[in-house]
Order: C-alpha cells, then sequence, then structure tokens
C-alpha cells in the first residue's frame, strides 16, 4: 500500500478519527459545490525550504499539509517545498517529518519564500506502522508484535544490503543458502525458502510461484528505493492470506512524489580475505534511484542496483549418512570411508553396493573365490567419487535489479500507480539439493488503483529459472557421462575387480578400496579442465525430464486484489474494512519440477477478509476482529480469525492481546512437486493423482521407520492431504518509560499447529514384492537400489499437534547526544512433535542481540556509526537436503560514517561479520566470513 | 553540541566496552570439519608379522625361505593383512628341510611355492572364524598362477583350511599353536611345510605307475562322450575341486579277474549246466586271462562303457551343486577333513541315481604329537542296494594305501579296492 496515509501527523490517531469526519464533510461539500468552489477559489503557490535546526542541511521528503485542508506534498531533495493551495489566509501549515518534532508553521503571505526549521526528536516509539492493521498506527498501539526498519536505519546500517538487516531484528532467524540469497524468519521453522512466511513488496507476494521461496533478497527492491520494512513476526494469514504462519515481511518502497532526485550509492569491498574458502575477491554493490515529480498529478522513479561477488561457499566436506531425505553426520572421509557422501560435495551420492552387485556374481562364476568373497562384510556400498560444491557451482554471484514506476493522481485521492520489478542474476540456493541459480529471472507487475480509503491492484509474478541446475543432479549425471557405474566398462565393475586384486594382493579392506578408487577414477576429468567444462555444460543444460541437471521452471503467478475502508461510513460503530483476491498459479516446469510434462497446471485460490475495530473506555482498550476466508482448488475452504486488544495502561505504554489463526495450503511444490533428489529419492506432490499414478493402491508403500528396519514392514498411513493450520495466543507489552528515553518491547506466544505439513518418507517394492522389506539385513540396501524399491518423500499432515513458545524481550534505549543503546533477548521452543516427523524447527533456543549506534554526533553531527551484535544457540538444523548441528555463533557488523553536507554525500567504512568468524547458519549452507567495504552515497535519504 | 557529546562519552565508551568484552570473549568455535574414520591394526599389537619372523629364532628357516623370494617387505607392509600358515623350523626339519642352508640349494620356484602358499592376502583367518563345515574352506594364497579369464584379477591358488571340534588344520597339516595375532594379520604354526600342488590330477594320475588300469578305465569310460562330461577333461580342468579314490592296478586285476571267472560261471549257469571241477579250472583260466590282457581288458566288450563308467563315476566324490541340485564332482577332502565317526559321502553315481547312500568312509584319527593329529587309517566301503532301491548291501572296506595326494584341482587316494555301486 502506498503510503498515502502518512502524511498525517504521526502521534494524530485520535486526531485522525475527527479528520476523516471532517474529510468526509468536506468530500460532501466540495461535491455539492464544485462549480462554485472551483469559480471562487483562487491557487496560490507556497514556497518555502526546510531545515535540520541542528545541522542546517535542508531535510527531504518532509510532508508540509494544510491544516483543515486537503493540499499537501514532500520537500525535494534539498528541502524545498512547493504547495499549490486554494485556501484562503492566513493559514497553518503542518510539517512533519518521522525523527522531527511535528511544526505549525502559520503563513500569512503566500508570496513570501519560508523557512522553517525542524527540531530532531527521538523516534523512540513514534514510528508509524501500517502492516499490524492494514491501516497506519502508532507502532506503541500495534495490537500485535512487530518490528520495523526505517530508511533512517538502512542508512546507518553496517548490513551490505537492507535484507541482511531483517536478520537483526528481535527473535529473526535467518539462513543464507549463500551470499545473496538468504531467508528469513520468525518463531522458528525457517529453512532455505521459508513457506510459512509470507514477503510482500508493494502489495505484491514475492514469493516465486514455482520456486517457492521468497525473492526478496535477489529480486525486488533496490537498497535506495527502501522506505521501511515492517516484519510482523508470528502469524498474519488473517490479513494476508495463506502462508504467514511465522511472520510476514511487509516491504514499502519510496513513494516518488516524497522521495524526489537523483541518489546512487557505490559499495566496494572486499571478502574471503582470509583466503579459506578461495582467494580474497571484491565485493561490489551499485545503486541508483532517481525519482521526479514531474507535477502534482505526475511522478516516476527508475532504480537499478548491480550485485557482483565471488560467493561465499558450501564446504562442509563431512560425511553424511544419507537415506532419502534424511540422515546425519557420520565419521569418515574419502580416503576413509568408501561410501563417503560429502555434504557440500556433489556426484558422491551415488552408490552401490558393490557386494551384491558385483562381487556375488563373480563369486559365482568363479567359485574357488566364493568363501574369500564371502569373508568379505555382507554389504559393501560404494559411492562415486564427487566434486566440490567450488567445482560444480557457478562462483560468480551477479544480481541485477531494474525497478520503476510510474504514479498519476487523477484527483486528491485516487492514484493510478503502474509498477515494475525485474531482476536476473546468479546465486545459490539449498531446496532439497543445492541448486546453482544461474541467469534466473522473476519479475513483477503490477497496476493498481490507490484512494484514501480503497484500492484495487492486480500484478503478476513471472518467474523463469534461466539455466539455473541442481548441483546434486548434474554431478551424478556428470559422472555418468564421463563413466558409467553400470556395465562391464562401467566404474564399478572396474572398481569391484581392482578391490579384489588389491584384496588379493594383501590389501586391508580400506586400502583396497582406495586402491580401487584410483583405478576406476583413472582419466577423472579434473575440475575446471577443458573436458571437465565440456561435460558440466553439457549435463546441465539437459532439462533434468530428459535425463540432465537442468530444471526449467516458467511458472507464473496473477494476482487480483481490493481492498475497501468502510470507516468513513461505519465510524460510529466500529471501523471496519473488508477486502478480497484472486489468485492463479499457472505452474510451467516442462516437467522437471512439477508433474506437468503433458501441460501447464493451473491452481486457483480466493480469498476475503474483514476487519473491525473499535475503541472502548476512553479510547483505553481497541478492540480489533479480523477474519479471512480462503479456498484453494486442491484443499477445502479455511476460515481464519483473529482478535486483539490494546490496552492503553499509561500514556505511550500499551499491552496487547491477541488470538490468531493462521494457516497454509500446501506450497504449489507440495502439491506438484515430481522430482528425483540427490539421493534418488522421489519428491511428489501431496495432491490425490500422485498417489493413483503411482498406484499406492495396488502396490502399497512402507512407512520408513523402525519397523521395517526390523522387517516388520508397516503400510503407511497417508490421508488426504490438507491445509495446516496454526492457533496462535499472544500477550505483549510496548511501552516508553524513564523521560520517554527507555523503549520497553515485550511479547510471549504460544502456538499450536494441527495438522502440519511435513514430508514423510514411505518405501515402495518396484515389482510389487513386499518380501524385499522383511530381512532386516538387506533392507537398507534395497532401500538404497532403485532397481528394487523407490522411496518417496510424500507431503502430509501430521495427526498429532505440534506446538512452539517463545518469548523475547527488547530495549532501546536513547542516550544523550543522540546515542542509542539496544539490546535484546528471544527464545523459541519446539514443544512437542511426534516422533519420526522432520518438523524442520530450525530456531535456536536462545538468542541475543545487542546495538550501538549514533546517527549525527560530532562536527555538526556528521559522524555516524552502529555495531550490531548477535549471537545464537545452537540449532539441530533439519532440512530436506541435510541435517545436523549448526554450532552457535556469533557476529559482529560495524560501520563508521562521515556525511559531506555541501556534497550530500555520504561515506561509509563498514564490515559485516567484522571479525570474519565464520559460520553457517543452515546446514549445509554456504560458509559466510566477513566483508569489509567503502560506501559512497548520493542524496541518501 | 559537542558538549554533549563529551559530556557523556565516557558512558558511550562504556557502552562500546562491555560490547567489546562480550565479543571478544566468546569467539566462534572452530567450524567443524570432516573426521577420518579411524583404523586400527588388524590387531592389539605393534608388530608385524615380518618383524616376528625376522627376530623369531624358531622362524629361522622360513626368514630364510621368505627373504630369499623377498616377501618379507610384503609381511611388514601394515596396509596389508595376512593369515600365515607358517612352518617353524620344526616344521621344516618334519618336512625334509633340516635347515636354512638348505633353503639357499633349493630351486627359487620351490622356495617361493613354500613361502606363499603359506600366505592368504587380505584376510585374517583364525581359527574361531574358520568354518567347521564338511570339507573345508577354500581361500587363496599368494601365489598367482594366471588371471580370471576376462577380467583382471588374477588367479591364485587355493589353500583348505579347516576346523573341527580337536584340530585345526591348513590342506592336511595340523596347525600346532593357532592364533598368534600381530597388527598385520594373524600366524597360525604348522606341523609340517603345506607343500603346493604342481600338477593337474590328470598329470598326476597319469604319473602314478600304480594307476595304469584307473587311467584305462577312464579312457573307456569317456569313449562317445564329449568335453567336461568326459572324466578326463574334468581332471584336466584347472579351477575345481576334486576328490578321486583311484584303485591301485592290484585292486583292478582282482576286479576284472572276479569278473571273468564270475562271467565264465554265470554263462554256464546260463546254459542249464551244473559247474564241474573242469569248470571251475576254466574259470579260473578265464580270469587269469583277463588279467594277463593287462588294463586293455578294460577295452573290451567283455565289459560294456556304462559299467565301466559307473564304477569310475563311483570313485569321483560329488555334491549336490547348490544353485541346480545336480550332484557335481566339487569338493577336495582331505583325510583330515573326513568324520571322525564313519559317515556316508555322496560321489558321482548319486548324478544318476540321487538316492544312493555313497561310500561309508572311515577314518582313524591318531594324535601324533601335541596338537598334531592325524588320520593313520581310511577305509572306504562301496555300499549299494540290490536291486536297486531294494536291500543293502556292503562289500569289503577298501583301505587307502597313499592318501592326500595334493594336485592343483583336487586330491586323490589310491586305494586297495575297486569300490562298486551296486
Amino acid at each position: 500500500m502506498k503510503p498515502t496515509m502518512l502524511i498525517l501527523p504521526p502521534n494524530s490517531k485520535p486526531k485522525n478519527l475527527a479528520m476523516r469526519k471532517k474529510f468526509r464533510f468536506f468530500t460532501l461539500l466540495i461535491l455539492a459545490n464544485i462549480f462554485s468552489i472551483v469559480a471562487l477559489a483562487q491557487t496560490k503557490t507556497i514556497s518555502g525550504n526546510v531545515k535540520n535546526s541542528r545541522t542546517g542541511d535542508g531535510v527531504p521528503a518532509v510532508s508540509v499539509t494544510i491544516k483543515n485542508g486537503t493540499a499537501g506534498t514532500y520537500t525535494d531533495e534539498k528541502g524545498n517545498f512547493k504547495l499549490n493551495s486554494d485556501s484562503p489566509v492566513p493559514l497553518t501549515l503542518l510539517v512533519s517529518s518521522i525523527g522531527y518534532e511535528l511544526k505549525e508553521v502559520p503563513v500569512s503571505n503566500t508570496s513570501t519564500f519560508i523557512d522553517i526549521s525542524l527540531t530532531p526528536a527521538s523516534t523512540l516509539g513514534q514510528e508509524v506502522v501500517v502492516s499490524a492493521t492494514r491501516t497506519p498506527s502508532r507502532i506503541l498501539e500495534s495490537p500485535v508484535t512487530i518490528e520495523r526498519i526505517s530508511a533512517a536505519n538502512i542508512r546507518n546500517t553496517a548490513a551490505v544490503s537492507y535484507y541482511d538487516m531483517i536478520g537483526k531484528l528481535k527473535g529473526v532467524d535467518v539462513v543464507s543458502s549463500s551470499l545473496t540469497f538468504s531467508t528469513p524468519s520468525t518463531r522458528g521453522f525457517n529453512g532455505s525458502g521459508n513457506l510459512r512466511f509470507n514477503q510482500i513488496v508493494d502489495g505484491m507476494d514475492n514469493q516465486a510461484p514455482g520456486l517457492n521461496f521468497a525473492v526478496g533478497s535477489i529480486i525486488g527492491l533496490t537498497e535506495l528505493d527502501v522506505e521501511s520494512v515492517e516484519l510482523l513476526p508470528g502469524a498474519s494469514s488473517a490479513l494476508y492470506g495463506p502462508g504467514g504462519q511465522n511472520g510476514a515481511l511487509i516491504i514499502n518502497s519510496k513513494d516518488p512524489f516524497k522521495y524526489q532526485g537523483l541518489s546512487f550509492q557505490v559499495k566496494t569491498g572486499i571478502m574471503h580475505v582470509d583466503s579459506r574458502e578461495r582467494k580474497p575477491s571484491p565485493y561490489y554493490n551499485w545503486s541508483l534511484r532517481w525519482a521526479e515529480k514531474v507535477s502534482d498529478k505526475f511522478a516516476f522513479k527508475v532504480g537499478g542496483e548491480l550485485i557482483q561477488a565471488k560467493d561465499w561457499i558450501g564446504d562442509d566436506y563431512r560425511d553424511y549418512d544419507r537415506l532419502g531425505t534424511t540422515g546425519s553426520v557420520i565419521l569418515g572421509t574419502r580416503s576413509t570411508d568408501p561410501n563417503y557422501d560429502g555434504i557440500n560435495i556433489y556426484g558422491d551420492e551415488t552408490t552401490v553396493d558393490i557386494k551384491s552387485n558385483v562381487l556375488n556374481p563373480l563369486a559365482r562364476a568363479a567359485p574357488f573365490y566364493a568363501p574369500y568373497v564371502n569373508a568379505l562384510p555382507s554389504s559393501i556400498p560404494v559411492s562415486r567419487t564427487g566434486y566440490l560444491e567450488k567445482e560444480i557451482v557457478n562462483p560468480n554471484t551477479v544480481n541485477v535489479k531494474l525497478s520503476g514506476e510510474v504514479s498519476y493522481k487523477l484527483t486528491r485521492k485516487l492514484s493510478l500507480n503502474a509498477e515494475g520489478y525485474w531482476g536476473t542474476g546468479n546465486t545459490v540456493y539449498t531446496g532439497s539439493d543445492r541448486y546453482s541459480l544461474l541467469n534466473l529471472k522473476v519479475g513483477q507487475y503490477k497496476v493498481e488503483l490507490v484512494h484514501t480509503n480503497w484500492f484495487l491492484r492486480a500484478y503478476t509474478t513471472q518467474e523463469n529459472a534461466g539455466d539455473s541446475y541442481n548441483a546434486t543432479v548434474t554431478a551424478r549425471l556428470f559422472n555418468e557421462a564421463w563413466k558409467p557405474s553400470g556395465g562391464t566398462t562401467g566404474w564399478y565393475y572396474q572398481y569391484s575387480l581392482a578391490f579384489l586384486s588389491a584384496k588379493l594382493a594383501g590389501k586391508t579392506d580400506i586400502e583396497a578400496h582406495n586402491a580401487a578408487r584410483a583405478v576406476a577414477d583413472v582419466g577423472r576429468p579434473v575440475a575446471g579442465s577443458d573436458e571437465f567444462n565440456r561435460i558440466l555444460d553439457k549435463v546441465r543444460s539437459i532439462p533434468i525430464s530428459q535425463g540432465g541437471g537442468l530444471f526449467v521452471d516458467k511458472t507464473n503467478l496473477y494476482n487480483v486484489e481490493g481492498q475497501y475502508d468502510l470507516s468513513p461510513y461505519t465510524s460510529k460503530f466500529a471501523n471496519i474494512l473488508i477486502g478480497g483476491n484472486y489468485k492463479r498459479y499457472v505452474l510451467n516446469s516442462e516437467g522437471t519440477l512439477f508433474a506437468d510434462s503433458t501441460g501447464k497446471i493451473g491452481i486457483n485460490e480466493v480469498g476475503a477478509y474483514i476487519q473491525a475495530s473499535k475503541r472502548f473506555i476512553n479510547n483505553k482498550l481497541n478492540i480489533i476482529a479480523s477474519a479471512r476466508y480462503d479456498k484453494n482448488e486442491n484443499f477445502d475452504g479455511r476460515f481464519t480469525p483473529r482478535v486483539s486488544a490494546v490496552i492503553t495502561v499509561a500514556e505511550d505504554n500499551n499491552i496487547r492481546l491477541t488470538y490468531q489463526q493462521a494457516y497454509r495450503f500446501g506450497s504449489t511444490q507440495q502439491q506438484y512437486i515430481n522430482l528425483r533428489v540427490g539421493g534418488g529419492t522421489a519428491l511428489i506432490g501431496g495432491v490425490q493423482s500422485f498417489r493413483t499414478f503411482y498406484k499406492f493402491n495396488s502396490n502399497p508403500v512402507y512407512a520408513i521407520d523402525d519397523n521395517l528396519f526390523a522387517g516388520h514392514p508397516q503400510v503407511a498411513n497417508l490421508p488426504k492431504f490438507k491445509a495446516e493450520t496454526v492457533n496462535s495466543f499472544e500477550v505483549g507489552y510496548k511501552g516508553l518509560l524513564i523521560q520517554k528515553k527507555l523503549l520497553i518491547d515485550l511479547y510471549g506466544f504460544y502456538g499450536i499447529y494441527n495438522d502440519f505439513i511435513a514430508r514423510t518418507l514411505v518405501a515402495q517394492s518396484v515389482n510389487g514384492d513386499a518380501s524385499v522389506f522383511s530381512d532386516p539385513a538387506t533392507v537398507k540396501a534395497n532401500l538404497n537400489n532403485p532397481a528394487i524399491t523407490t522411496t518417496y518423500s510424500v507431503p502430509t499432515n501430521v495427526n498429532s499437534d505440534v506446538t512452539t513458545y517463545g518469548f523475547g524481550i527488547g530495549l532501546t534505549y536513547s542516550l544523550p547526544a543522540n546515542f542509542v543503546l539496544g539490546a535484546n533477548v528471544t527464545s523459541d521452543h519446539l514443544d512437542k512433535v511426534p516422533a519420526n516427523f522432520i518438523a524442520a524447527f530450525n530456531a535456536p533456543k536462545h538468542r541475543v542481540g545487542a546495538s550501538f549506534s549514533n546517527t549525527g554526533f560530532g562536527y555538526q553531527k556528521r559522524l555516524g556509526f552502529n555495531f550490531t551484535y548477535r549471537w545464537q544457540d545452537d540449532v539441530n538444523y533439519q532440512g530436506d537436503f541435510a541435517n545436523g548441528l549448526v554450532p552457535a555463533y556469533q557476529t559482529l557488523d560495524g560501520q563508521v560514517s562521515y556525511k559531506f553536507t555541501a556534497q550530500n554525500v555520504l561515506l561509509k567504512l563498514g564490515a559485516t561479520n567484522l571479525l570474519n568468524e565464520y559460520y553457517r547458519n543452515g546446514f549445509g549452507n554456504a560458509t559466510i566470513g566477513g566483508i569489509y567495504y567503502v560506501s559512497i552515497g548520493y542524496n541518501i535519504f | 553540541m559537542n558538549n554533549s557529546f563529551y559530556k557523556h562519552r565516557k558512558l558511550a565508551g562504556f557502552c562500546s566496552f562491555v560490547m567489546g568484552v562480550i565479543i571478544f570473549t566468546s569467539c566462534n568455535k572452530e567450524i567443524p570439519g570432516p573426521i577420518p574414520i579411524p583404523y586400527t591394526p588388524a590387531n592389539n599389537s605393534t608388530t608385524s608379522i615380518g618383524a616376528e619372523i625376522s627376530s623369531n629364532p624358531s622362524y629361522s628357516i622360513f626368514k630364510a625361505a621368505a627373504t630369499r623370494v623377498g616377501a618379507m617387505a610384503m609381511l611388514s607392509d601394515s596396509t596389508k593383512v595376512f593369515t600365515v600358515f607358517l612352518p617353524d623350523d620344526n616344521a621344516f626339519i618334519a618336512s625334509g628341510i633340516p635347515s636354512a642352508a638348505v633353503i639357499a640349494q633349493l630351486p627359487i620356484t620351490s622356495v617361493g611355492g613354500i613361502v606363499n602358499y603359506a600366505i592368504i592376502p587380505g584376510e585374517q583367518l583364525t581359527s574361531e572364524n574358520t568354518s567347521t563345515a564338511f570339507p573345508n574352506v577354500q581361500l587363496p594364497t599368494a601365489i598367482t598362477i594366471g588371471q580370471l579369464p576376462g577380467t583382471t584379477i588374477p588367479l591364485n591358488l587355493s589353500t583348505f583350511p579347516s576346523k573341527r571340534t580337536n584340530g585345526f588344520w591348513d590342506n592336511n597339516i595340523p596347525v600346532v599353536t593357532p592364533d598368534i595375532k600381530f597388527k598385520n594379520g594373524v600366524i597360525h604354526v604348522v606341523a609340517g611345510i603345506v607343500a603346493p600342488p604342481s600338477q593337474l590330477l590328470k598329470s598326476a594320475l597319469k604319473a602314478n605307475p600304480n594307476l595304469t588300469y584307473f587311467n584305462a578305465a577312464i579312457a573307456r569310460a569317456d569313449s562317445g562322450s564329449t568335453g567336461l562330461s568326459r572324466f578326463d577333461s574334468l581332471l584336466n580342468y584347472a579351477v575345481t575341486n576334486m576328490t578321486v579314490l583311484a584303485p591301485n592296478d592290484a585292486a583292478f586285476r582282482t576286479l576284472i579277474f572276479g569278473l571273468a571267472f564270475q562271467g565264465y560261471l554265470d554263462y554256464l549257469k546260463s546254459l542249464g549246466a551244473v559247474p564241474t571241477a573242469t569248470d571251475s579250472a576254466n574259470a579260473f583260466a578265464t580270469g587269469n586271462g583277463a588279467v594277463a590282457a593287462g588294463p586293455a581288458f578294460l577295452s573290451t566288450n567283455n565289459i560294456s562303457t556304462a559299467q565301466v563308467r559307473g564304477i569310475i563315476a563311483y570313485h569321483f566324490l560329488a555334491t549336490p551343486n547348490p544353485n541346480t541340485g545336480a550332484y557335481e564332482p566339487n569338493i577336495r577332502v582331505f583325510s583330515v577333513n573326513f568324520s571322525r565317526t564313519p559317515s556316508f559321502v555322496t560321489t558321482l553315481v548319486n548324478s544318476s541315481y540321487a538316492p544312493h547312500p555313497g561310500i561309508l568312509v572311515s577314518p582313524t584319527f591318531t594324535t601324533v604329537a601335541p596338537n598334531v593329529t592325524i588320520v593313520t587309517s581310511l577305509k572306504f566301503t562301496g555300499l549299494g542296494t540290490f536291486p536297486p532301491g531294494g536291500a543293502p548291501y556292503s562289500g569289503a572296506p577298501a583301505t587307502a594305501v597313499s592318501l592326500d595326494n595334493h594336485a592343483v584341482n583336487g586330491v586323490y587316494y589310491v586305494i586297495d579296492k575297486v569300490l562298486l555301486p551296486q
């Protein structure tokens, strides 16, 4: 939503109601008397300039409105404004901007240039947020926990990207797949491509409709165009629709009417400074924004950003015992485990039991060796030799973002906006495997009519996976393309013969394995060689469906939505807001990701919501009730309520209580994915047609659990796939204490998930022969043999409840001289989870954050700095790619800045992960070090 | 304005200090990396087999032999593992090699054979994990005699350790001291040299001057047959295991005399005549004549090919092929492998008549020295049913006059009677 309402003074909620009534009165009056007014009106232009009283600098994007009037404008990048008004003099200008005290300026003569000086004020608790109720309200009075990042915060951050700032917010966890691909979440259930967290940019859901991850970190707003980032931790479906069970992130761009002029920022840095992963390499982040208010009615903006660097690398080379999509870290290296499967080494997922597949047949042909062969272990699984992630995955991170908007004010209250974001780039994503997203392209385009009281919006998300490929699948196929695994000239035959020969020469088993590998790997292409590149390029250019590693995905989303604020008509009873949307996904992966080899798959979804709020007891109690209904064609319809109360216990001190329900339908992948992943497991969708296609009824699937390994297979119970629900209870307090210098934010929540969507592993005999599961000695080998069994990862609903709880406390203290000290402690717990289900909670039990900053001190307040510290506990991380313990880690980011006032240039010297202490925040993901940079920004507001 | 900054810089400094202390006192733990699987030596020992042989004076002759053929480095290699049926000096002496000096005189191929045939590479076979199943376990030695056809796998000569309640042998040689463990394997000290076979059964049988009738019988049995259904081809097939009971010439002569004598009497009986003393004398003459014909008698029409084939088949021990169930000559039974209590073993006769009980084998085990148990007497009793499927009868037992004649593809016993299947 465009922040049209933000022109209202931030602390004028009661007045707001009064003003609305007046607006309505004026509207009627204007409509009734429009011609006479036009005839009587005499348009005047008021000119002036707004300066910071302390520094004398011009202040851009300051709202200048006429008190009790409708006209308003914003200052330009130098603080100048021109306001056309037909109000009679004398009049009063209301001059307001976040971070400054509201000022009323009487104007008696419109021809005089007006110099206005605004006094900086503490912003503690003064911010206005929209996302909590879909209408503007003071952050202190928000009915739910909310975090906000303002343009001022971005200006003073040490993070290299505004998106990285989200991870420093209270209670937020981020999983970084790579330098530019990070996924935030709150209150647990995080992972790369989190499905329980909505991200909405300028009103558009920016989840890639086919890939199912939010693309906010790679496609979307450029840093210079972000006006605010609002984060709603916890359930949010009641207003934002399916998916927001663990939070919603609402990012708004800068209105071209308000933020004008040319801005640019050049960040140049260095990373990999200690050559741990690769040689030191530069980091570039250049961004540009140009907005122009052509007239009072028309404004536009264009922007662009380019990021270029050598990516962080997934370099966890620990040995992994994989079974389908589960597994655990085990002891082992390539030279000590013949079946070694390094986490970030690809191609070594291919495993064959050479005992049963080669040596036993050989012993049958040469029976005099049978006792010798029989004396070897009963199963000898051997993996093929893999390649390191840095050898298989494109090392160049490139991210290009382009955006633009035109905005036309049809009337003072009604604007027509058209906006587009387009981005492309290379990055690395972790899903069921690691993916090199190469030339990924995502575009989001919208047109909207925004009225003071309503909006109507249509947008589409156009996704194209470009040349992206699955690192595991590609590396495995690479090995097959170089030397096939099977056959009497195949790798495993050569290996087995060499193994037996080495045994017959006396070698111990492991020595014989290493000798055998050396023989079978003779001529193996060296990473980076011409032959290597030739095979790799070939394999990754062939779609997965045709036996390559390329995944083709051109899935699109179309969405139409509207909202009407009925308050002007209903305010006597209550403030009422209604809205609705229609969504259509068109899955198009040409059979590489979805079961759409025969044609595109459409999925329709409709939803509607209503919200009513009313204040009681002299405005000290505000009750807000919302409800939403959604229907997806593959799921039963869902109704979700939210009820919250805000109790004002004292001025600027509020207690909030909320009960809300949130839910999500399975993602498009959870509905229709049909993909063989690295270990050979078939990831399939939850819709009924898959079970029919794979004949689950006539050839039963068995749960892969302890019973199966004990030789007592149990037919898996797979009821109809349903939506997942969470019932969330939250209590919080936000208040200003100690002469409004200390902002306290407390919260506690309890969530109960029903029909929790998880994946479960089941196994099916290829030939319908259940006896392959009956011998405990061979079950595991059979499960790993695709000729005997197929393992499916099927989305399913957990019958029992999964519960979570957590709490947090945040303190922000405004010290004298503009110093601000912040600290927070948050905690999330998974309380109850049924056995054998992979919940992927992935949240540390404890986190600690601290910050110390100043946006202007020293000589002419030109100096600034910001240090942010974060520590988190270890996490027992679960994901489709790999599971294991992510150790506790800390990070420190810091920057110092200096402003050249006359030139309007901000110079920043900063670092993320200042101590260069490498860490991973997701298992199997990139290992992240420090980036040290210099940033020069012009006209950064 | 600046004053306020300076006024509060102490506070700011304090905050910075507290933050700094928190950060620098709590470094991130080293990111966990891969940990190799530790491989401990085969046994809890710091000595290799090679080092033990080198230093233990009771192994001086083997040391000399292994040194001469360059096997000491291999036996000291801790990336390898071995089972060594090691003849100590007493064993060498018992086998007729009294000193290390004699080793130097022997052809190097013989020395290599002695050393390498004692070694099972790549496996630690302890007495505990040696199978007690009949007859023994076949394992490769370090003697390579070729390559498995169509592969790169070496074809190594086999050895046949076995274990019973009261003994542990390699082939027919008793183990005196089992299970001496070293870091790269295990040593079993044997009572004598376990000699490697050098000939195929075909050549070995041909070369034995006491088996002319047996060889002639094989030739007769094979007439009209081709391929591996010929006994001759079987005996010449390197990669199999056979146990052959080879009746000596005297045994055949006895059989032929009996056959001719009985044949004459049966002939008279068929004419309805009552044999007279002259007839008896004639029968003797007929018998002596048949014997005088020598092994050639076995190629005459006095006896059918089927009869000879049946007799020969009864002298090849056979067990069912686990895959096809068909009886095949597939076991190599050393004398010590036979059951202490008289037991039946099946023969190739069972391939045409499965219910046949086989041959009753009665060994006599004697402990000639502590831990040295060998078979000192071995009897085979032919046993049949007459008529087929009818009442069992047995003839007089045959005694093995020569035991454990080891060839590349099997072992043969010379016996003093021809066994008749029915």
